[in-house]
């Protein structure tokens, strides 16, 4: 028998699908990547062809194999990860998808989730699930399919038709229709899933009239879903062991296990994500409680909270302002600055997230002097990104009443070293930055080794993990506690202007 | 003029009597390979179901009765051969070739049961129903076994199962297609009828296909290409094809073996006609031509051929593939082409569907009908109905819609009876005009 | 095998020299006539009449001439020398007997040679040669009929059909009702446009197949084996209720492999357009080897030339040509040639590099391993595969690889158009891949960026940019990405 010498892990994005190969010691061996069309009906309305990521996917797979010279039956298990709550109805028959997979992003159910909000179920849902109501959720898309599909309702009552995530397409795929299985992390994004009792909540199901026989199983992060079929793995029959939604298991790539450990990824946004142990916290400021995972029988809370402006700062940099040419640069612009941090960007463009909730805010720059320059500019952007960090992770702690010493980094501008630096200063924690930044593919590789006694226990995976670099805070506290009340004052500023021009 | 038609069955017969009346002075022989002429290959149907008592009632004409028109009728023939260039025909008869001329040669020996794809179809073991010879095996076949497989899912397979279950057998039926009378009908007009026979039940294969017919002892096994499907006895209700191995081959034929014959009915050879089972109908919805094998086709072209024996001029207007029977309690009644079918139509089709009561005073039975016409020019293209009433009757309506060209709206206004015991304030036909899409 | 096979020796070489005089733009000395055929002068002599004789018939149309200097062919505007091609091969007597056996499926010697006035000898003789050119077929002639699969004895009709049969005849024999309702049935039931072309293959490939229909005894051993994989594929089942219902119309029975034989026809023999590909493609079963072999081959592909990544365009493209290969490849066993491989490889390796004959030969490697096909002795099939994948590889390469040649025609006052033109080309200097120059006429240019409206002005199909006399940046960045849409 070939001797089982990796494990891959299939990333299924909301742009592109990858697979990475990762090794014993987990290091990535060999990868590929595919995008995939975009699909925009309405304003407002993003859409992926199911069939389209399945091919995706199938491409990836092949390419990683083609790249590495790996042969499949090399592979031990694999795991999957995935953009999250992104939502698809299939015929279990002819498994071809009823209507396109609807996008986290798209507000095409939004009308559902105001409905529900006006009739006052937010505390109902917000117990249950952990969540705020909103379109982002896979519940209302799945209503909305039901309801825009001709006799979808129907069907599904009848049990024609599947809901999945994209982990649960992707599984019942590459199984060929074996599996419908979902984890708990990308259940506890669809506003249909009690966190408390791990069970689809009946009373969301009557309360959406979302037959219950149409959604998959629920099961851990890590155990066995099924087999590929040999001809969609070319060849080879793998377990498939590993399943979560990307930012959880970006969480469990950052070795995030203790309480209180929370890790962010600087994306487009920031995704926060903290956890916070074996028993659900609710918060107080809106924050989202999700699952982060389960394993060995035991279940990881997480509390979830995001900035929407992180990466799109930037590229308002380069875009819109033309100050810079890529992103790359910012670093070594900021460094340029000479001025006292005086200058604040609110980059509030859509609205200001935790823990201030104001959706008709709109961004603002505070403090120019006649000696303000690109360089400061660039600076206090970047600057905004560490400050909002800090407002989220600030409520976090009041929320859980954990002390957070350390910030576990991955995204793009985590290459950012004074990004980092100011962020460890203005937090007063280390900010650890690891090796590989693909955290949330090794996070579902790791899954999916323990599984299948790949890897031992997190103890073998602590072994060969590389921390990476960490940035200490060096700012006295002063300092530090007068910049952000600066940054506060300047957001209790943005907040006051309300003009909106008829 | 000598006028040899070959094939003593209801096209040959029809043709000559036809011609009888056409032509005082011909001479029309008319040459059967059988003992006797005009057997209804019904029959075998009809008996089981009580409808008829002996087999000797299944004919519809006597050789007397033709005789008795100054036809001669030459009982026992086989033709083995035809000659174009000499026009001449050769037949045994007794072990013995006869060779005798003709000035018109009409072929109308019809269609033969078998099949060239299925091996083993010389097994004793299957019911076969177009001869008194095969009606007579088969009498004995249902009389001493119990569990009957009928192959193929068409009209024929649909009456085999409805008599067989009249008569306590067990009923199998495969069927290649994922329907039943998919030719002739929507599947979600036919779906009660499947419902009732599952009832009654009938077990079903669809989507399978026999490959072989195996006799082990007492036991006949079908296999098809999933299953091996075991019974005492096979029922043979697969599409017939056309029985001419006699043909000289010069005479064209279309690829499936049928003899091509123009709208008058002649063939390729001068003098020679070609006319029921043996021809590929012209269609009466578009320019095309298939093969259907219907006693109503034999008969119509029976009559149009002998006006055109010596003159070409009545052209054969088509078939419109008109069926009605009954089966299970159900009367279902087909006409003009399928919803399914109608893909390979190169225009857009529309489709409306009716269900009303039978009568103004009978509201409990109902009858379901539906109408498929062209969208563009409105032109009906077919129809179809069910209902546990007979009103097999009305698909004549629409098939003479069809041949005459109507159109929805003038379906609409078509003119009818009103009698509150016996019809709706709306007849259904009119209903079906009338619907908004 | 090559349609000259089909050929005696001595029409063998009269349509070699008709060849050779085509190759050589019409006119060839008598000595290199001689010598590239390597033939005596009389034998020469000998054929050039011949072909004199034969060209009669087209009374002027096509005419050798040789003054013993040279020899020269002439030919009327009109004329198309496939026509004499043509009829050499529906005279030949190996044409003739397999078009008697497909026309009566089932022979006596008697019967044949009295048909085609032949002696007995000649016959056998002429069967045992036709006989070894099937063999890479795997079909053969035998007792008075055809042998072999099923699937094998159409594909072989229908090369050598589709070679003989002129655009005329398709449009009288086959095009017919009963054709033209099932190419209806074919765009309807599986929502898709077929082009003339395919429509004229799908006649020509239904000719056939309803001929060969109603034999009995018909073997479908290995197509069987080979489609079990594609029970589930959406389009088999699809075809197969098309075909059935198709096929009940006439007095046809159909077998269970008779549906098969026609997806595969569909999948594999340029009939589907891209596009109609490429929509099956999202929903086909991927438990099939031709599905496996096409991701593999598109994804050696595309690692080859990372980091360049072409568009979506090309990978589709791609895919659907790659597909059309492997599904050959896979099904099929055998191959009509119409160009010589081999002369083929060569004239391209010159150009064109190790490397990518390399990657071919991967392809190759890749292909028969994932649908376990043996290596062992390169079959007729697997080198034409081999060419093919050459030629997608060289479409890919040239794509890719592109240099774009952009013109820029200013019609303004001499002064004004000076100064843009030089504008521009500073500020496109340093765009990789393209050459600027300032507009010649006659010359083929990839962009021409004008301030000329009349897009009609320039030779068909060069892609054009409009600039305003005001030229902007937004004009400069919309001529950089017209520039990166045309390069991929």
């Amino acid at each position: 028998m070939t001797e089982k010498k990796y494990i891959m892990s299939i990333d299924q994005g909301t742009t592109s699908s990858r697979a990475i190969i990762y090794d014993k010691n987990g290091r990535n061996v060999g990868n590929s990547q595919k995008e995939f069309t975009q699909f925009f009906p309405n304003d407002g309305w993003v859409e992926h062809s199911a069939n389209e990521i399945w091919n995706s996917v199938q491409s990836v797979i092949a390419g990683a194999f083609i790249e590495s010279g790996i042969r499949p039956n090399e592979i031990a298990g694999i795991g999957i990860t995935n953009q999250r709550e992104t939502t698809v109805v299939w015929d279990k028959k002819t498994g071809l998808p009823i209507y396109n997979a609807i996008v986290w992003q798209s507000r095409q159910s939004s009308p559902i989730a105001d409905q529900l909000k006006e009739e006052g179920y937010a505390d109902f849902f917000h117990k249950k699930t952990g969540l705020i109501i909103d379109a982002y959720f896979s519940a209302t898309k799945v209503r909305w399919i039901l309801d825009h599909v001709e006799g979808a309702q129907e069907r599904a009552e009848k049990g024609e038709l599947l809901f999945g995530t994209i982990d649960t397409w992707l599984v019942w795929k590459l199984t060929d229709g074996g599996s419908h299985v979902t984890d708990y992390s990308n259940a506890s994004r669809t506003m249909m899933f009690n966190i408390h009792d791990l069970e689809w909540d009946q009373e969301i199901l009557d309360l959406m009239n979302i037959p219950k026989i149409m959604l998959p199983k629920p099961c851990s992060n890590s155990e066995v879903y099924g087999m590929t079929r040999s001809f969609h793995f070319y060849g080879a029959e793998v377990p498939i062991s590993g399943m979560a939604g990307d930012q959880q298991a970006a969480l469990f790539g950052q070795m995030a296990f203790e309480p209180g450990m929370v890790k962010n990824t600087y994306g487009t946004g920031s995704f926060i994500v903290m956890n916070t142990g074996e028993t659900p916290t609710l918060s107080k400021n809106n924050l989202l409680t999700t699952i982060g995972y389960g394993i060995n029988g035991k279940v990881y809370y997480a509390i979830e909270g995001s900035v929407f402006v992180t990466g799109s700062a930037i590229q308002w940099l380069r875009d819109g302002l033309e100050i810079i040419k890529n992103a790359g640069e910012t670093e070594k612009i900021a460094m340029e600055s000479t001025s006292d941090d005086e200058l604040f960007v609110v980059p509030a463009f859509t609205g200001l997230g935790a823990p201030y909730w104001d959706s008709k805010a709109r961004g603002a720059i505070f403090g120019i002097t006649r000696g303000t320059t690109r360089a400061d500019f660039v600076k206090a952007t970047l600057q905004s990104i560490a400050y909002q960090v800090r407002d989220v992770i600030d409520t976090m702690k009041e929320d859980t009443g954990i002390d957070i010493p350390l910030l576990k980094v991955d995204g793009g501008a985590a290459h950012n070293d004074y990004l980092l630096q100011f962020q460890a200063d203005i937090l007063n924690s280390s900010v650890q930055r690891p090796r590989d930044l693909e955290t949330t593919a090794l996070g579902a590789a790791f899954l999916a080794g323990l599984a299948v006694g790949f890897w031992k226990d997190l103890d073998e995976l602590k072994e060969f993990y590389e921390a990476g670099e960490a940035f200490e805070p060096s700012m006295p506290a002063e300092k530090r506690e007068e910049l952000y009340s600066g940054w506060k004052q300047a957001v209790a500023a943005t907040q006051a202007f309300k003009h909106t021009s008829k | 003029m000598r006028i040899i038609i070959i094939g003593g069955s209801f096209a040959g017969i029809t043709a000559a009597l036809t011609a009888r009346k056409k032509y005082k002075e011909a001479a029309i022989i008319l040459l059967e390979k059988e003992e006797k002429i005009g057997f209804i290959p019904g029959t075998l149907y009809s008996l089981l179901n009580g409808e008829i008592d002996s087999l000797e009632e299944g004919y519809f004409i006597t050789v007397e009765e033709l005789e008795r028109l100054a036809i001669q009728v030459q009982l026992n023939a086989t033709v083995e051969s035809m000659d174009t260039n000499s026009q001449k025909v050769t037949y045994n008869i007794f072990h013995q070739s006869v060779t005798i001329p003709y000035d018109k040669l009409i072929l109308a020996t019809g269609s033969v049961q078998d099949s060239y794809q299925v091996k083993g179809m010389e097994s004793n073991k299957i019911v076969k129903y177009k001869t008194i010879e095969k009606t007579r095996v088969a009498l004995e076949l249902v009389e001493k076994n119990q569990v009957f497989t009928i192959v193929g899912g068409g009209q024929i397979g649909l009456e085999m199962a409805d008599a067989l279950i009249n008569q306590k057998k067990h009923v199998q039926l495969i069927e290649s297609m994922n329907g039943l009378v998919a030719k002739y009908f929507d599947q979600e007009m036919i779906a009660p009828l499947l419902k009732e026979m599952e009832n009654q039940g009938v077990t079903f294969y669809f989507d399978e296909t026999v490959k072989e017919i195996e006799e082990i002892e007492e036991t006949v096994i079908l296999k098809t290409q999933n299953h091996v499907i075991e019974s005492d006895c096979a029922v043979f209700a697969l599409s017939v094809k056309p029985n001419i191995p006699y043909l000289d081959p010069k005479v064209r034929r279309h690829e499936d073996g049928s003899v091509l014959v123009d709208k008058y009915l002649k063939t390729s050879i001068e003098n020679v006609f070609a006319i029921g089972d043996t021809i590929q109908m012209q269609s009466s919805l578009s320019n095309e031509t298939f093969y259907i094998s219907l006693v109503n086709n034999a008969v119509r072209t029976g009559i149009v051929v002998a006006d055109n024996l010596v003159h070409s001029q009545t052209p054969f207007i088509g078939s419109a593939r008109t069926i009605g029977t009954k089966v299970f309690g159900y009367y279902i009644a087909s006409t003009g082409m399928t919803e399914a079918e109608s893909i390979f139509f190169d225009q857009k089709i529309a489709v409306r569907h009716v269900s009303q009561p039978i009568s103004l005073f009978n509201k409990q039975q109902t009858i379901n009908g539906k109408l498929i016409y062209n969208a563009v020019s409105g032109k009906i293209l077919g129809a179809q109905f069910i209902s546990k009433t007979n009103i097999l009757e009305k698909i004549n309506t629409l098939s003479l819609s069809i041949q005459m060209g109507l159109t929805v709206s003038e379906l609409a206004q078509k003119d009818y009876f009103f009698h509150p015991a016996w019809s709706t304030v709306y007849d259904i036909t009119n209903q079906l005009g009338l619907m908004k899409d | 095998m090559r349609i000259e096979d089909f050929l005696e020796k001595r029409e063998a070489f009269q349509v070699a020299i008709l060849k050779k005089l085509i190759l050589e733009g019409g006119r060839v000395s008598y000595e290199k006539l001689r010598k590239d055929l390597n033939i005596t002068k009389a034998s020469l002599a000998n054929y050039l009449e011949d072909i004199t004789i034969y060209l009669e018939e087209y009374q002027g149309d096509c005419q050798v001439d040789s003054d013993g200097v040279f020899v020269e062919l002439f030919l009327t505007p009109h004329f198309s020398i496939m026509t004499v091609y043509i009829n050499y091969v529906k005279r030949s007597l190996k044409y003739q007997l397999i078009d008697y056996i497909f026309n009566y499926q089932e022979f006596t010697v008697i019967e044949i040679s009295n048909d085609l006035s032949i002696s007995e000898s000649s016959l056998f003789r002429k069967i045992k040669e036709l006989n070894s050119l099937l063999k890479e077929f795997n079909i053969k002639i035998k007792n008075g009929r055809i042998y072999g699969e099923e699937l094998q004895i159409r594909y072989f009709y229908f090369q050598v059909f589709w070679f003989l049969t002129t655009y005329e005849e398709y449009q009288e024999v086959l095009l017919t009702n009963q054709n033209q309702s099932l190419i209806n049935g074919f765009e309807k039931e599986l929502d898709i446009k077929l082009n003339d072309l395919s429509r004229r293959r799908i006649s020509l490939w239904f000719m056939i197949s309803k001929k060969r229909a109603s034999v009995s005894k018909k073997a479908y051993k290995n197509i069987v084996q080979k489609m079990i994989p594609y029970k589930e594929d959406y389009l088999n089942k699809q075809v197969r209720k098309l075909i059935l219902l198709y096929f009940s119309r006439y007095s046809i029975e159909v077998e269970e492999e008779e549906s098969m034989i026609h997806f595969i026809f569909l999948t594999t023999q340029s009939v589907l357009s891209e596009k109609a590909f490429i929509e099956y493609d999202l929903v086909r079963s991927r438990r099939t080897p031709t599905a496996l072999v096409d991701t593999l081959l598109r994804e050696t592909i595309l690692l080859y030339y990372l980091p360049t990544k072409p568009s979506i365009a090309l990978e589709r493209k791609l895919t659907f040509y790659l597909s059309q290969i492997n599904g050959t490849l896979y099904f099929f066993e055998g191959a009509l040639e119409l160009k010589d491989s081999q002369e083929f490889m060569a004239k391209e390796s010159k150009t064109w590099g190790e490397n990518l004959q390399a990657l071919s030969e991967q392809l190759l490697k890749t292909a028969l391993e994932t649908i376990n096909e043996s290596n062992s002795s390169r079959s007729s099939l697997e080198k034409l595969t081999l060419v093919e994948y050459s030629t997608v590889l060289s479409i890919v390469d040239f794509t890719i690889s592109k240099e774009l040649i952009i013109g820029i025609d200013l019609d303004l006052m001499e002064m004004h158009a000076e100064i843009l033109t030089q504008t521009l080309m500073l500020n496109l200097k340093n765009v990789i891949g393209i050459t600027v120059e300032k507009y010649r006429e006659h010359h083929t240019y990839d962009l021409v960026i004008t301030t000329n409206l009349s897009s009609r002005f320039y030779t068909r199909a060069t892609e054009t940019y409009i600039v305003s006399e005001q030229f902007s940046k937004f004009d400069l960045n919309q001529i950089k990405t017209r520039i990166n849409e045309l390069k991929i």
